[in-house]
């Protein structure tokens, strides 16, 4: 028998370890994982709701910047279908090419295409695509000044009273 | 050529250094996560603040259904509506 040989491990031992630290790092793998994805879903969602607010703040402020019609209210109209719902409203603004003010048609629309705002002006038509999204929206006449835009999504439902 | 392997204190080190990044990271995204959800309350309060406002110079009796306002914790009572969440605790809106 060879006398310099060095006492080792034993091929049991070896298995024995490489098992446990294999059962090891597949749990340490997983909960890393499911975490990490778990994580960047919270973010995502919370980034989603967040921009929902944003587009509650700009609908807010083109609705308090609407121009009055002669009857005394707001210069805001709205149209209701099953699946779509579209909000105008004429308003005045600084044009982004002549940096003039000029007045311009607002329409926000709510479909299964998500959200959009499109700006009809002397200029032409400028639609931007704000949130892909499909979100559900619900518009209600609390009182003959006074609506209430609801946005349903599976995670939250948010909604915003506006005064005409 | 170094043949006796790591010793225990090396070993130790490589872990807690390990440790603490895993920790950073960890606490980082909790950060994250955190200030966005406040970010978020605050959005939710300052609307809350509008509506309250357009119902109070309507002189209507008009609930809010508080839900809507998530995460914002509040209780409607039909004269105000008190926040519970803490970072707006023991604020009152009138309607």
């Amino acid at each position: 028998m060879n006398s310099s040989r060095k006492s080792a491990f034993t091929l049991i031992e070896v298995l024995v370890s490489l098992a446990i630290s294999g059962v090891l790092i597949l749990i340490l793998n997983n909960l890393i994982t499911n975490s990490i994805f778990t994580d960047a879903k919270i973010q995502d969602q919370l980034e989603y709701r967040l921009k929902i607010e944003s587009l509650l703040a700009h609908i807010d402020a083109d609705i308090h910047s609407a121009s009055y019609k002669s009857d005394g209210n707001k210069s805001v109209k709205i149209e209701f279908s099953e699946d779509r719902l579209r909000l105008y409203l004429k308003r005045f603004g600084t044009s982004p090419s002549s940096q003039q003010i000029i007045g311009f048609e607002a329409i926000w629309t709510f479909d299964s295409a998500g959200v959009s705002r499109s700006v009809n002006s002397s200029e032409g038509t400028h639609t931007r695509v704000l949130s892909d999204t499909v979100i559900s929206a619900k518009l209600e006449n609390l009182t003959p000044t006074i609506i209430k835009l609801t946005l349903v999504d599976k995670t939250f439902t948010k909604s915003k009273m506006f005064k005409l | 050529m170094r043949k006796d392997g790591f010793i225990f204190i090396e070993l130790l080190l490589a872990l807690a250094i390990s440790a603490i990044a895993i920790s950073l990271f960890w606490q980082s995204s909790n950060n994250r996560i955190r200030m966005l959800s406040i970010l978020e309350e605050k959005y939710a309060f300052s609307r809350l603040s509008a509506d309250a406002t357009i119902i109070r110079a309507s002189g209507e009796s008009i609930n809010i259904e508080p839900s809507h306002y998530f995460p914002l914790r509040i209780e409607q009572t039909p004269s105000d509506i008190k926040i519970l969440s803490e970072k707006f605790k023991g604020t009152v809106l009138l309607k």
